[in-house]
């Protein structure tokens, strides 16, 4: 293995953990919204979405 | 190189796991709202019939042939309500419909055969399993001598004790028996378990 090769995989090993922590970052900021949106359907949502409802 | 892509690919698998288990929960947390909602809707619905039966109740009084059934409309749907059911034990205070169609049993309480209320013979009253496990399938928290409390539109409230309980199969109406002698006032409280394969019970009598 040379030096150029060694530099090659560094970039991608960069550039996974680039893309990884961006995704994760949506994850959680997918799961924050869930909790927020969640918290607020579930105790103002009601009377707005009560004509909707089917019993 | 070969080691990269395979991680890579791993790395894909693992992210399209994630991802489906975010949506499943977003579904989950959704309809735990609707289910919540719904049953606050049926509690309103009902709480609305009770005040109707509860009005007719007290004009009943005044009458000297009082009404035996009071027609109550909610949301353009017409019921037929013909008492009260109340169990204090697991908080069930609905009223007692006549009808017994789906939407019927999706509002309340629904009286499934036999006489009059609070008179002698076995009244079966069924009622639905909601999704969250709540409604009906409360009575299966049910004892021996637990108090069920029927109220006829005569304002009549009659205690029946629980005194049998049990599963039997969708296709056993045995539990809707009339007894043998004219005097014994029972009620039977019926329910669904395992979608509708399976029905709880509960015999309760008056002393």
């Amino acid at each position: 293995m040379n030096d150029s090769q060694m530099i090659d995989v560094s970039e991608d090993k960069n550039v996974t953990k680039k893309t990884k922590d961006k995704f994760m970052m949506v994850i959680y900021v997918s799961l924050v919204i869930l909790v927020v949106l969640g918290l607020v359907v579930y105790f103002f949502g009601y009377d707005v979405l009560k004509p909707f409802i089917k019993v | 190189m070969k080691k990269l892509i395979d991680r890579i690919n791993k790395v894909k698998v693992f992210n399209v796991i994630i991802v489906l288990l975010v949506i499943l929960l977003y579904i989950f947390v959704f309809m735990y709202i609707y289910s919540d909602f719904r049953e606050r809707k049926r509690e309103e619905l009902s709480s609305e019939i009770i005040k109707q039966v509860d009005e007719q109740i007290e004009e009943n009084k005044k009458e000297e042939e009082p009404v035996t059934e009071v027609q109550a409309t909610y949301n353009g749907i017409n019921y037929t309500v013909i008492g009260k059911i109340r169990i204090k034990k697991i908080n069930i205070y609905q009223p007692i419909l006549k009808e017994n169609t789906k939407n019927a049993y999706n509002t309340s309480a629904v009286k499934i055969s036999g006489p009059d209320l609070n008179t002698p013979g076995n009244v079966a009253i069924g009622g639905h399993n909601f999704m969250k496990g709540n409604f009906f399938i409360k009575i299966n928290r049910l004892v021996e001598n637990d108090i069920v409390t029927i109220t006829d539109l005569a304002g009549r409230s009659v205690d029946y004790y629980v005194y049998e309980y049990g599963v039997t199969s969708s296709d056993d109406p045995s539990y809707l028996a009339q007894p043998d002698n004219d005097t014994d006032r029972i009620v039977t409280l019926v329910t669904c378990t395992k979608g509708g394969k399976e029905r709880y019970y509960v015999k309760a009598i008056s002393k």
